[in-house]
């Protein structure tokens, strides 16, 4: 955001009191949990009720990306972006692969991170260390990703002060995530999604009237659109985008479904029929939000036009300011909508740190240094590690601020997730599946992925090969290996060491 | 895996499979640019195949809200 959004003293007394209150929840979190153990701490007690668990899935769901990337997307591509809205609802597809199988499981055995899961069902240390790392890896991109999309948002604001701005901005909102998420653990986390989740949707609802009532109907738009710009913009995609949408549809979809905030909440939901109601209900909100960023992206390309390459990100802004400039209630919902882009970062950053904290101790930490740590030791210890981690991520989001080229080659957060379908999607469903296989299918396939993200290959456009994302060829290659490699295996009758998961999973 | 909860799993892909051809618009002529309520044509049919996903995917969720399947 440039300065188009300059905020007055009752602006910042509203931002004020909303992350105020924030902290009062993080503060009534504490004082809610009933024992000093990672499942009270990380899991909330797995006691989310549907309301609970569906804004807390919803308000981690959408983020800072859904805001301003899928509006700045639209505007640089034009209608064939709507594969956006698309990708949202392919996480909640794939979810149906193996949360409703993982969440009894995870009641029955006591998991606490995803990783808590491979370990029980491959017996394997190895694959569960590399899928610790590799989930890691992909959370802290996204954490820092938001950290810096939070400095720019205030950047944004202060105009000429903007650099300043960006710093006070980073430090500012992860300290008071910190604060409130180290204060509850999941508990307030979920609580202050509750808040975030209302405001986001109230915010996009707002947000279409408003532009319904400032612009017009979506048919001058588009017919504005149709005379003024270049016809690809709306005419349907080429095949080569057709290619596009479906790895889109694929890697988000199936990245999305295995981030490790979306696994701890199924952990969390307190029986299987919540947590159907809350994935049934959130198989409509791409409708109430990504589909609104995506027409307020061609509201912009109508309205707002010449703004070129990264400027394109600023297309949202660019719309919140001719609103707010129009009257004293365009310039009260404007500030309505950015407390709303406010929750959508918060939300998801706060969920990605205590995600990562809980891998870091319970996976890497307590499994490799301290394996006689009791509980309580290693939810001090997971405190701690969670100001470690929002301080290095701080500190790198504020030295790496004009980097945004780097930052988008470390975005291959999708790439390497979906290596971990086989473990989740078809271990859960298919018992047959070995260790061996999964292990070199998984090694395989991040290699194919990484080389292909960072190798120096004439053939890849735009970081894909014939429109498919590095990470759809690594996990074809690994699915193959994982299948393959099991079938052959028991052809062999080699002995299984996931025998006594499948014997006491059964009971 | 048993052999009757495979059998379901087969139905319910092949509705996704036909549901995906019916999202990815490559079905309509390459030069498609009629438009109808302000929006191209190939977009609300592909809006359209989604809220059926939506519908499907929540008529699943709620079919056998208690169980695992």
């Amino acid at each position: 955001m440039t300065s188009v959004l300059p905020f007055g003293p009752g602006a910042w007394l509203f931002f004020t009191f909303y992350l105020s209150t924030l902290l009062l929840l993080g503060w009534l979190g504490r004082k809610a949990r009933k024992e000093d153990s990672m499942q009270d701490f990380y899991l909330a007690g797995r006691g989310f009720g549907f309301f609970v668990l569906f804004l807390t899935l919803y308000a981690t769901q959408y983020s800072g990306n859904t805001v301003f990337g899928v509006t700045g997307a639209t505007y640089r591509i034009g209608f064939p972006w709507l594969i956006a809205v698309h990708y949202m609802l392919a996480i909640v597809v794939f979810f149906q692969v193996f949360a409703f199988k993982l969440q009894p499981l995870a009641q029955q055995r006591g998991y606490v991170t995803p990783v808590d899961y491979i370990r029980d069902r491959f017996g394997s240390r190895i694959l569960a260390t590399i899928a610790s790392i590799v989930m890691i890896v992909a959370l802290s991109n996204y954490l820092l990703a938001q950290l810096m999309t939070m400095g720019r948002a205030l950047q944004g604001l202060a105009g000429p002060a903007g650099d300043i701005a960006y710093n006070y901005g980073v430090v500012g909102l992860a300290l008071i995530m910190v604060v409130y998420g180290t204060l509850g653990g999941l508990r307030a986390i979920a609580w202050t999604d509750v808040i975030q989740g209302c405001v986001l949707f109230v915010g996009f609802m707002v947000l279409m009237l408003l532009m319904l009532y400032q612009f017009g109907p979506i048919s001058a738009a588009t017919e504005v659109i149709a005379q003024t710009s270049e016809p690809e913009k709306i005419i349907r995609p080429d095949a080569s985008m057709q290619r596009e949408w479906l790895s889109y549809i694929l890697l988000v979809g199936i990245g999305g479904a295995l981030y490790p905030q979306a696994i701890q909440r199924i952990y969390s939901a307190k029986s299987i029929g919540t947590l159907k109601q809350s994935f049934a209900t959130m198989a409509f909100m791409p409708f109430f939000s990504v589909l609104i960023a995506f027409i307020v992206g061609i509201y912009a390309l109508a309205y707002v036009p010449g703004l070129e390459g990264a400027d394109a990100d600023q297309a949202m802004s660019s719309i919140l300011r001719i609103i707010q400039e129009q009257s004293i209630l365009g310039y009260a919902l404007v500030v309505l909508i950015f407390s709303a882009v406010l929750a959508a970062l918060m939300s998801t950053a706060d969920s990605a740190m205590l995600s990562i904290s809980s891998m870091f101790i319970k996976d890497i930490y307590a499994v490799h240094f301290r394996p006689s740590a009791t509980e309580s030791e290693l939810t001090k210890m997971g405190k701690r590690c969670s100001w470690i981690i929002v301080g290095a991520l701080t500190m790198l989001a504020i030295i790496l601020k004009e980097q945004t080229s780097l930052i988008g080659l470390l975005d291959r957060k999708f790439d390497l997730l979906v290596q971990i379908a086989p473990a989740f999607m078809v271990g859960i469903r298919w018992m047959g599946l070995r260790t061996g296989p999964v292990l070199i299918g998984l090694v395989v396939g991040l290699a194919i992925a990484l080389s292909l993200a960072f190798g120096p290959f004439d053939f890849i456009v735009e970081g894909k090969v014939w429109g498919f994302h590095p990470g759809i060829y690594g996990l074809v290659v690994n699915l193959s290996i994982a299948v393959f490699g099991s079938l052959w295996l028991a052809k062999q009758g080699g002995a299984d060491n996931t025998t006594s998961f499948i014997a006491t999973s059964n009971k | 895996m048993n052999r009757e909860l495979g059998r379901k799993s087969y139905w319910i892909v092949a509705v996704y499979l036909l549901l995906l051809a019916l999202i990815i618009p490559w079905y309509w002529p390459a030069d498609e640019a009629r438009i109808l309520f302000g929006f191209p044509i190939w977009i609300l049919a592909s809006l359209g195949a989604l809220f059926l996903t939506s519908c499907f995917t929540a008529w699943l969720c709620f079919r056998n809200k208690g169980s695992a399947d």
